[in-house]
C-alpha cells in the first residue's frame, strides 16, 4: 500500500495543474488521479471475470492490494485495486479519463460482473459528499421516460445540463431550486469540494458513479481520506438498506413467517404512461440493468418480479402512479436501490426521494 | 396477466398491518401484535386439524388468527373453528407463548368487499359467532352485523382502517391458493437468476419456497411437486422455451439453458401473453362460488 501511495504522490506532485473548469476532462484526455469506489460481491480481485485481454491482474506484496497492468498503444500503464474493505473496493488510476471510463465500464457494467459502481444519487452528492468546502457542481438531466407523446414533451423538462465552478455553489444551487419549472431537472451529476488536512489539500470532483477526480493538490493521503470518508457514508447507507429493508421468510417450529419491510421511492410527479415507464425501466439495458416480469394488478399498480442483472439476485417492486415499493429479498444487494434511485433522479425526476419507515429520507 | 389472487392480497394486507412500512398503516404493529406463523396447523381433539391462514401473538397471553376467504366459507371449516379452544392451542404447542400464560384468542374471517355477501351469508347468517373483517379498495372494516372480537382492542383496531395506497402485495409473493400464473412468474424470475440451471423437482421446490417445504406434509409436498411439474411441462411445450428447458428421464433432472436477458424477457412476454389468451378461452368455475346452500 505504501508503494502505491508513493507512486501516486510522486505523480501528483509532478502533474501540471489544471483548473476544474478545464475542458480536458470533458474531452476525456486529462490524466488526473482518479479513484472509483466499486461495490463488490466477489471474494477477491483475482476472481474478476471476463476482463478484456489488455488487462492483467496480479497480487502485490500487500495482500489486499492488486496491480492491474493495462496494455495500451503507449506501453503498460497501471491501475491499483485496494480491496482492504471487502465490500467496497477502491480502483486508483492516473489514466486518461475517457479510456479509464471505458475500462471501468468493461470491468464493472457487464451483466453478472458481480461488481457495481457506487451510485451517488443527487441527494447523496448534495448531503453526504459535503466534506470540506464547495467549489462547484455539475447538473445533468435527461428524461428518458417521455414517450413519443408530444403533449408530454411540452409539459415536462426533457433535458437540462449545467456546469458551475466558483464561489458559493450551495447558494447558486438553492437559487436554481426556487424555479419550479426546472426543479425536476436539477440533478447533481458531480460536486467539487476542497478538502484540507494537516497533511495538505486536495480539490476533488466527486461524481455520480462514485468516482473521485483529484484536480489539484499536494497530498495523496488527503485524497484517500476524502474517499474513505465518503465510502464509509455510502457503506452505511447500503448496510442500512440490507439490514432494515429486506423481506425474509423462514421456517418456524409451527409453520413459516415473513419478517422485514420495504423501502419506498417517492416521486414528485405522476407516471403518465405506465406501460412506457415499465418498459424503459425493465429494458435489461444500462443504466438500470433490471430484468423484470410486470403484472398489472390494476390501472395504477404494477407488480414486478425483478432480477438485478449485476448480481442476478431476485427482488420485487410495486410501481404505483408516483411511487415504487422495493422489496429486497434475503440475498438481494442493497446497491440495486442506490442504482435505481440515482438513475431515476437523472432520467426521470430529480426530486425523487428514498423513504424509510419513520418518514425519514434515506436518499 | 393480472392473476394475483385475492387470498394473497388478504394475507399480504394482514402482514402489512403488523409491519412498519413507509406508506401503509400498521395498526396491529402499533398495538403490539407480532406475526408469528403463516398457515399454522392446530390439531383438534377429534383428530381433524384447524388451519387458519395467519397467526399473531401479543404480550405473553394472546393469539389472533385470521382465515382469509375470497368467497363463501366451507361448513366443515366453520365447525372446526367453532371447536377450537385455548386448551387445543396449549396442547398443540402452536405458539412461542408459554402455555401457562395463554388465556385469550380471537379468530376472525377476512374477506373482500366483492364477495362480502357470500362470506356474510356463510358465516353470520348461518349463526356462526366469528367476527368478519372486510377489505375494500381504500379501507378495512369490521362488519358490525358479524360476531364480536373477544378483545375489545381488536374491535377498536378493525372498526375502520383507512389507506390511500394499494395494499402491499409482495411480502408473500405466493400462497397455495394462487393460480398457476403466479407460480409461472415466480419460476420465470427464478430461472433468470440462475446460470445453466440443472434441478430436480425437489431441488426446485427447495430453492423457490424453502420455508414452505420445511413444514409441508409429504402429501402436501407431492401435490406441490405435481403442480409445478405440470407447469414445467407447459413451459417446455411452448415454442419459446422448447429448446431452453429440457428434462432427462434417466436422471429426472431438468436443465434450463441461460439466455441473454433481453431475449429471455421477450420470450417470457410472449409466453405470458399466450397463457393469458388460453386462460380467457377457458371458463373456470370455482366451487366456492357455489357453496351457498
Amino acid at each position: 500500500m505504501k508503494d502505491m501511495k508513493e507512486q501516486l504522490q510522486s505523480y501528483l506532485l509532478g502533474e501540471v495543474e489544471e483548473d476544474e473548469e478545464s475542458e480536458e476532462e470533458e474531452r476525456g484526455n486529462d490524466k488526473k488521479i482518479k479513484t472509483y469506489i466499486i461495490e463488490s460481491n466477489l471474494p477477491t480481485p483475482e476472481k474478476l471475470r471476463g476482463l478484456p485481454p489488455s488487462l492483467t491482474v496480479s497480487k502485490s506484496a500487500d495482500e489486499s492490494l492488486y496491480n492491474v497492468e493495462v496494455k495500451t498503444s503507449r506501453g503498460s500503464e497501471y491501475l491499483f485495486i485496494d480491496s482492504s474493505d471487502s465490500r467496497f473496493w477502491l480502483f486508483h488510476a492516473a489514466l486518461e479519463s475517457g479510456y479509464l471510463n471505458s475500462i471501468m465500464d468493461e470491468v464493472v457494467a457487464r451483466n453478472d460482473s458481480k461488481l457495481d459502481y457506487s451510485w451517488f444519487a443527487s441527494s447523496f452528492l448534495e448531503r453526504q459528499c459535503n466534506i470540506g468546502g464547495g467549489s462547484g457542481f455539475g447538473l445533468r438531466y435527461k428524461n428518458s421516460f417521455i414517450g413519443r407523446n408530444k403533449d408530454l414533451d411540452q409539459k415536462y423538462l426533457r433535458t437540462f445540463s449545467m456546469l458551475f465552478w466558483g464561489g458559493r455553489p450551495d447558494e447558486v444551487l438553492a437559487g436554481l431550486k426556487k424555479n419550479p419549472d426546472i426543479a425536476s431537472g436539477l440533478t447533481l451529476s458531480r460536486v467539487g469540494r476542497v478538502f484540507r488536512t494537516d497533511d495538505g489539500e486536495t480539490r476533488e470532483q466527486i461524481s455520480r458513479k462514485g468516482k473521485f477526480t483529484l484536480f489539484r493538490g499536494d497530498s495523496i493521503d488527503t485524497h484517500i481520506l476524502a474517499v474513505d470518508t465518503i465510502r464509509n457514508r455510502y457503506a452505511s447507507l447500503i448496510r442500512n438498506l440490507e439490514t432494515n429493508f429486506r423481506v425474509r421468510s423462514s421456517s418456524t417450529e409451527w409453520g413459516y413467517k415473513v419478517e422485514g419491510t420495504y423501502c419506498l421511492i417517492q416521486m414528485s410527479k405522476e407516471i403518465e404512461d405506465m406501460r412506457h415507464f415499465v418498459s424503459v425501466l425493465l429494458s435489461c439495458q444500462q443504466p438500470f440493468l433490471l430484468f423484470g416480469i410486470p403484472q398489472a394488478i390494476s390501472g395504477s399498480l404494477v407488480k414486478v418480479s425483478a432480477v438485478d442483472l449485476h448480481t442476478y439476485d431476485k427482488f420485487d417492486m410495486e410501481i404505483g402512479r408516483d411511487f415504487i415499493r422495493v422489496f429486497l429479498r434475503e440475498r438481494s444487494c442493497g446497491n440495486v436501490v442506490a442504482r435505481l434511485m440515482t438513475n431515476l433522479q437523472e432520467f426521470y425526476d430529480s426530486q425523487t426521494k428514498l423513504m424509510g419507515v419513520d418518514n425519514e429520507q434515506l436518499l | 396477466m393480472s392473476s394475483f389472487s385475492n387470498t394473497s392480497r388478504l394475507l399480504n394486507c394482514l402482514v402489512a398491518f403488523a409491519t412498519k412500512t413507509p406508506d401503509f398503516p400498521c395498526p396491529l404493529y402499533d398495538k403490539g401484535f407480532q406475526l408469528e406463523t403463516i398457515e399454522p396447523v392446530i390439531l383438534l381433539p377429534d383428530g381433524h386439524a384447524a388451519k387458519p391462514d395467519i397467526q399473531f401473538r401479543r404480550n405473553e397471553n394472546q393469539l389472533l388468527f385470521f382465515e382469509c376467504k375470497d368467497g363463501a366459507c366451507e361448513r366443515d371449516q366453520l365447525e372446526r373453528y367453532k371447536q377450537l379452544s385455548i386448551d387445543d392451542l396449549k396442547r398443540g404447542r402452536v405458539t412461542s407463548l408459554p402455555g401457562s400464560s395463554l388465556n385469550l384468542f380471537d379468530l376472525s374471517y377476512f374477506g373482500t368487499k366483492g364477495k362480502e355477501d357470500k362470506l356474510m351469508y356463510s358465516v353470520v347468517n348461518m349463526g356462526n359467532p366469528f367476527p368478519l373483517v372486510i377489505l375494500d379498495e381504500h379501507e378495512v372494516f369490521w362488519h358490525a352485523s358479524s360476531g364480536q372480537f373477544k378483545d375489545p382492542l381488536l374491535t377498536a383496531i378493525f372498526g375502520k382502517i383507512e389507506f390511500e395506497r394499494p395494499v402491499p402485495l409482495s411480502f408473500i409473493p405466493f400462497c397455495a391458493s394462487d393460480d398457476d400464473d403466479t407460480i409461472i412468474i415466480c419460476l420465470l424470475q427464478h430461472f433468470m437468476s440462475r446460470f445453466e440451471y440443472s434441478f430436480t423437482l425437489d431441488e426446485l421446490l427447495n430453492d423457490l419456497f424453502p420455508q414452505v417445504v420445511n413444514y409441508y406434509s409429504v402429501k402436501g409436498k407431492d401435490e406441490m411437486k405435481g403442480r409445478i411439474g405440470r407447469i414445467l411441462k407447459t413451459i417446455m411445450m411452448h415454442d419459446e422455451f422448447s429448446s431452453a428447458l429440457s428434462y432427462d428421464n434417466n436422471t429426472q433432472r431438468y436443465t434450463f439453458r441461460t439466455m441473454a436477458p433481453v431475449a429471455y424477457r421477450r420470450k417470457c412476454q410472449k409466453f405470458i401473453e399466450d397463457c393469458s389468451k388460453k386462460a380467457k378461452e377457458t371458463l373456470y368455475i370455482r366451487l366456492e362460488d357455489f357453496d351457498e346452500t
